[in-house]
């Protein structure tokens, strides 16, 4: 399964000597659902619908600890539609100019703090939730950590992790039937909790080594070594007999090629919060939110321009498609299957 | 629109129980005055996420995380519920007329819970602010890390009433088993009192004279006045 990136390269074919015509923005100004020609597409299976498809092994998390700007939220939205990235945010866009309706290609996904009421207005329109799982404060057992004894951290209200399947079909209850539910983990006891995941019919689990806080250079924390961590995770999936469950994760990638790295690795999708930060323009970096740290919570009357994103997200874009089809092959899909079969 | 529905969940699932009722509140401009659900069978999840209905009655009993985050509407069971009734609800009401299981009105941040019966263990807990009356006993843990909101209970109460416990008040009528060392009995004065009625009014319950509780509230750590 860890296969190095290096051995895939000696494979070839003629796929590498086509033009990039089937990219994810093309098809889109072609007036083609984006999964007909896009060769990038993941889908994740729910338990009670179709499945949750988005259209590259990407995915967001800036706005999972804190309220985002409108202007951003605005620009995740529209970016959510136009490359298909799913991405995790606590609220809507109230602006008009961005539809939010429900759609293959409404991509938001609710975060749940793990004592926080679920609210059912925050599951309006959303096509997901993302439970964490960390930071409980039962979970910190030092007399039980020295030990190495796993303690699963498990939401405030629950006595047992056999409940923890039940609030997990709540949740998909308060999504209308229709979404997936993922578990966030900290990089601790990794094969615990990732076994603990998928015993609790989750749909998809995001493992957490490395943090950023909503675009912001020097916001960003290591908290584990992303290479250990996911190993143990994929361990952990075949030993419960579930090597296809999604397996997101949250690494200090910088390129689309360190990204396909990642997914050769074991990893499904991987977060692009750090990639997008370091492709930061120095131009931006004093823009008017930046502020709003500071002075109190200061709002700045001049919207922050965050067309930079959307600009980074197709690079990356494109720079992991370059690198599919530098290694010979077509689609994700053919890519993920030799990497399982590896 | 028609001003009563009726559901019957031998007919359709809980899903789409949920779904059609969503759907009735989106697209009337005045929400149906009385639902009602029929059969519920013990299933679990009925009325979860439910907002925005002015009555509805479940004529039955109900399982698991039944009407969980509910907001602006007043529901009735008119049966036993088990485990999680009222999970996370924002506001509205819910009147038992039955027994209630374990965690009832867990992480609540607003609104009502009336169990006209008997409750489990660990009631009102993690509770953000939610009114919660038990007309009968309860188990342990009543009241656990309860943050804030209104704990009123008039039978008996079990073991380690109100461990961890930060804020809010817990009115308790008959014996106490045990109470945790984070909570502390007050002196009854006269707005506890108008409190009480006030609560009983609003479930339902003939309002007697408050003056057979006794009140528990958190010990007052930081020393103040």
């Amino acid at each position: 399964m860890n296969t190095p990136l290096n051995s895939f390269s000696t494979q070839k074919s003629d796929a590498a000597c086509k033009p990039l015509t089937s990219r994810i923005f093309s098809s889109a100004a072609r007036g083609q659902s984006p999964s007909q020609s896009n060769p990038l597409v993941l889908s994740i299976p729910c338990r009670r619908s179709e499945p949750f498809t988005f259209d590259a092994p990407l995915f967001l998390r800036a706005g999972t600890d804190s309220v985002l700007p409108t202007a951003l939220l605005v620009r995740l939205q529209s970016a959510a539609r136009e490359f298909g990235i799913p991405f995790l945010a606590k609220q809507v866009a109230d602006d008009g100019s961005v539809s939010l309706g429900m759609g293959p290609q409404h991509m938001r996904i609710v975060p749940l703090e793990y004592d926080r009421p679920l609210a059912s207005e925050e599951f309006r329109g959303a096509r997901g939730a993302e439970m964490q799982l960390f930071g409980s404060p039962y979970s910190m057992d030092h007399s039980r950590s020295r030990t190495s004894s796993w303690t699963p951290a498990l939401p405030i209200e629950l006595q047992s992790f056999e409940a923890l399947s039940k609030k997990v079909e709540l949740i998909r209850v308060l999504l209308g039937g229709k979404g997936v539910v993922g578990a966030a983990i900290a990089p601790g006891m990794v094969y615990d909790d990732v076994r603990l995941v998928i015993d609790s019919n989750f749909d998809y689990v995001t493992l957490l080594s490395h943090v950023t806080h909503g675009f912001e250079d020097g916001q960003s924390l290591q908290l584990r070594d992303g290479t250990a961590v996911l190993q143990e995770a994929v361990r952990a999936k075949c030993d419960a007999g579930r090597p296809d469950f999604p397996l997101f994760v949250s690494v200090a990638a910088t390129t689309g090629d360190e990204i396909v790295e990642w997914i050769a690795r074991g990893a499904t999708a991987v977060c692009l919060d750090h990639s997008i930060t370091s492709q930061r323009p120095p131009s931006t970096a004093n823009a008017p939110d930046s502020f709003s740290n500071f002075l109190g919570g200061y709002t700045a009357p001049v919207a922050a321009n965050y067309q930079w994103i959307g600009a980074a997200m197709r690079k990356l874009v494109e720079q992991i498609d370059d690198r599919l089809v530098y290694l010979g092959y077509t689609t994700l899909g053919e890519f993920l299957a030799m990497v399982k079969a590896s | 629109m028609d001003s009563e529905l009726h559901f019957d969940l031998n007919e359709i699932t809980v899903t789409a129980l949920a779904q059609q009722l969503a759907n009735v509140v989106r697209q009337s401009l005045n929400p149906p005055e009385n639902v009602t659900v029929a059969h519920p069978n013990g299933l679990d999840y009925v009325g979860a996420g439910l907002r925005g209905i002015n009555k509805l009655t479940i004529q039955g009993t109900v399982g698991d995380y039944a009407l969980s985050a509910l907001c602006d509407c007043e529901c009735t069971v008119n049966g036993s519920v088990r485990d999680y009734v009222g999970h996370s609800i924002a506001s509205g009401a819910i009147i038992i007329n039955g027994h209630a299981g374990n965690h009832v009105g867990a992480l609540g941040v607003g609104g009502l819970i009336a169990v006209y019966g008997n409750a489990g263990d660990h009631i009102a807990y993690a509770n953000h602010g939610t009114e919660i009356l038990i007309r009968g006993s309860v188990g342990s843990h009543a009241a656990a890390n309860m943050q804030s909101g209104t704990l009123l209970i008039g039978g008996t109460v079990g073991p380690n009433l109100g461990c961890g416990m930060r804020g809010g008040v817990i009115y308790v009528r008959g014996d106490v088993d045990q109470v945790s060392d984070d909570i502390e009995e007050h002196r009854l004065r006269e707005p506890d009192k108008l409190k009480i009625g006030l609560l009983l009014i609003k479930a339902g319950i003939k309002a007697t004279a408050g003056k057979d509780f006794r009140v528990y509230k958190p010990v007052d750590i930081s020393g103040g006045s």
